[in-house]
């Protein structure tokens, strides 16, 4: 009994201590959504770079997609005494509650990536997803050469991926003779996966599949070797990590890719950060136009 | 004189049996504040205490359930479908007073399945609760098609955001709850049925003990504090989520093991849940405010939960 009073607590620090950081009070502090996502990564790591260049105090916190795990941070973030927040939200409702009690703490607050509804911002920095998704049309109608049917996968809850999808519709649309014969919803790629062969399997006669995301367009990749189309259907996808971009070099179906510039964001947000800690004006809307990503000819 | 003696020995008792946890707790406290002075502060420890609410109220319940030797791992869906059940009581235009009886009574229903299916048809509650686990968390999505609802009724958000006499209304309910479970488990019959029954439950049946009925209600005690830690979450986030509390069973079975709870049952006090709980709340935000990395958050974590539980399973052999 008496060994394990002492040795608890003993533990408990030591484990403690191993990793203890010197804590910084003022500058800046970023609520990330996710630390397994090569986007949320390669976000990171261009944040902590310019933060470095810039030779701003800087604390990351790792939400884990969990919403109250990023009021909690953010809270902790107003008890630090930050200047600014830079928020990837985990949703772009439910981070309301953290964005106005930062707000409330005389925080100024920075959303990157996915744009919050119902709370004004002092800056949001992201992808224009739409643009994006006009480009993924262009791309298909162009590899199908202007006619075909086409079939999307994608994420109906999130409005970064609503507006890549309106973008890709708008741009199809513009085609007569393009045709979409199916849209199903796949989040995961287990689950893009089972939609992408279901739409193939009703739909025998696709010629193009959008995916809303890498993951996505991947698992669609997949499909199609699976039902034998091999060569007969081309993939697009959306995001441009690593994998998809290997994929697109070494994948016959797989013909391109939307690529987002999380390190551009990630150098923008810090940049922006600094201006707004000086005082200067900075715009409320930042877009970042993604690039397209195609085979090396 | 004798009345000073008695104290004494209550706190000499106390001690005994929470010494070795409140000294975690004092020395985790200790180091935080040496390495970030702002951690010791008013406005730190309430933040503390507001985090982690959602998780000790869902821990009383789950002390309950663990206290019968069941398991109730369906409570993370049940505090998503009770905050989803409260937005669509004002999609529907209800006022606040029926969203929240409505809201609870959603928990009661959800914890009604869960004992009687464990009871009644004799299943193993693990098995039971991960089905019901994957059933709540199903319905919940229905609504809204997986999409977050908003809230906006001031009376809801405001339990989460406002004070009374200067201390956050979620804190309040907190202690409500702690009292009310602390003494139905410790000054009641009841109480000393749970015990007993978690302790041996051939003896209990002897006893003339309703074993069925007891257990049937101890998890709608658990499906109703599940919805209270809904209400509140969903009244902080201003939202109900449809992906709320995913894995927080896991967090209330820590707390409540952290705190002196045998999962093998019989054995267990809400003082000690909740001491456990604030174990947990200083642990996420301590290194939080010593910017640990996220990762190694949740190596320590586990690390902690391990060494508290091994400890736990060695006194208790040593007493035998």
């Amino acid at each position: 009994m008496t060994f394990s009073r002492i040795l608890k607590p003993l533990l408990a620090s030591a484990a403690l201590s191993l990793m203890t950081i010197a804590a910084q009070a003022e500058g800046i502090g970023a609520s990330l959504l996710t630390q397994q996502h090569p986007f949320y990564n390669e976000l990171a790591k261009a944040i902590t770079e310019e933060a470095k260049a810039k030779d701003v105090p800087l604390e990351i916190s790792i939400a884990n997609q969990d919403l109250n795990k990023q009021l909690a941070d953010v809270e902790d973030f107003i008890v630090k005494g930050i200047d600014v927040l830079i928020i990837s939200p985990v949703d772009s409702k439910g981070a309301v509650a953290a964005i106005k009690r930062a707000e409330a703490a005389g925080i100024k607050v920075i959303t990157v990536d996915v744009p919050v509804e119902g709370a004004e911002v002092t800056s949001y920095i992201g992808t224009d997803n739409y643009a994006g998704g006009v480009k993924a049309g262009e791309l298909m109608a162009a590899e199908l050469g202007n006619k075909g049917n086409v079939a999307i996968i994608d994420y109906p809850t999130v409005q970064s991926v609503v507006n890549r999808v309106k973008g890709f519709k708008e741009a199809i649309a513009k085609h007569p003779e393009m045709k979409i014969v199916a849209v199903q919803t796949g989040i995961t790629r287990a689950e893009a996966l089972s939609a992408a062969q279901n739409m193939l399997q009703a739909n025998p006669d696709i010629n193009g599949i959008f995916g809303f995301g890498d993951d996505a367009a991947l698992a669609a990749a997949v499909a199609v070797k699976s039902a034998g189309l091999s060569g007969k259907v081309k993939v697009i996808g959306f995001d441009g990590m690593p994998e998809a971009i290997a994929a697109v070099d070494n994948d016959p179906d797989m013909v391109g890719v939307i690529q987002q510039f999380p390190d551009q964001m990630g150098k923008l947000a810090v940049d922006t950060a600094v201006k707004v800690m000086a005082g200067d004006e900075v715009p409320a809307d930042q877009p970042i136009i993604p690039g397209v990503y195609t085979k090396k000819k | 004189m004798s009345n000073t003696n008695a104290a004494n020995a209550a706190m000499m008792r106390a001690m005994k049996q929470y010494g070795g946890i409140l000294l975690s707790l004092a020395m985790l406290c200790v180091i935080f504040s040496v390495v970030n002075p702002r951690f010791m502060s008013v406005a730190n420890f309430l933040n503390v205490l507001q985090q982690v609410s959602v998780i000790a109220i869902a821990a009383f319940g789950m002390t309950w359930v663990i206290l019968l030797g069941e398991i109730d791992l369906s409570i993370g869906s049940i505090i998503a479908v009770a905050g989803m059940v409260g937005a669509q009581c004002f999609v529907f235009g209800l006022g606040f007073a029926p969203a929240i009886a409505l809201t609870l009574l959603t928990g009661a229903v959800l914890g009604l399945i869960n004992g009687t299916l464990t009871a009644k048809l004799m299943l193993p509650s693990f098995i039971v609760t991960v089905a019901t686990m994957g059933i709540y968390r199903g319905l919940v999505s229905l609504p809204t098609n997986g999409a977050p609802e908003m809230i906006t009724d001031p009376n809801w958000t405001a339990i989460g955001t406002d004070n009374f006499l200067g201390v956050p209304i979620i804190i309040w309910i907190v202690a409500v709850l702690f009292l009310f479970n602390h003494i139905l488990l410790s000054k009641t019959i009841f109480g000393r049925r749970a015990y007993l029954t978690g302790g041996n439950r051939e003896a209990a049946l002897y006893s003339g003990i309703k074993v069925d009925r007891l257990k049937i209600t101890i998890f709608m005690i658990s499906g109703i504090m599940a919805a209270i830690s809904g209400i509140l979450l969903s009244s902080r986030l201003f939202s109900a989520q449809t992906n709320a509390g995913v894995s927080y069973e896991l967090d209330a079975i820590a707390a409540a093991v952290l705190g002196g709870t045998s999962l093998a049952g019989g054995v267990g006090t809400m003082v000690g849940t909740l001491i456990g709980a604030l174990i947990i709340g200083v642990m996420n935000n301590g290194m939080n405010m010593l910017s640990v990395p996220y990762f190694y958050q949740l190596i320590v974590k586990g690390l902690v939960i391990l060494v508290a539980v091994w400890l736990d399973v060695r006194s208790k052999r040593a007493k035998q």
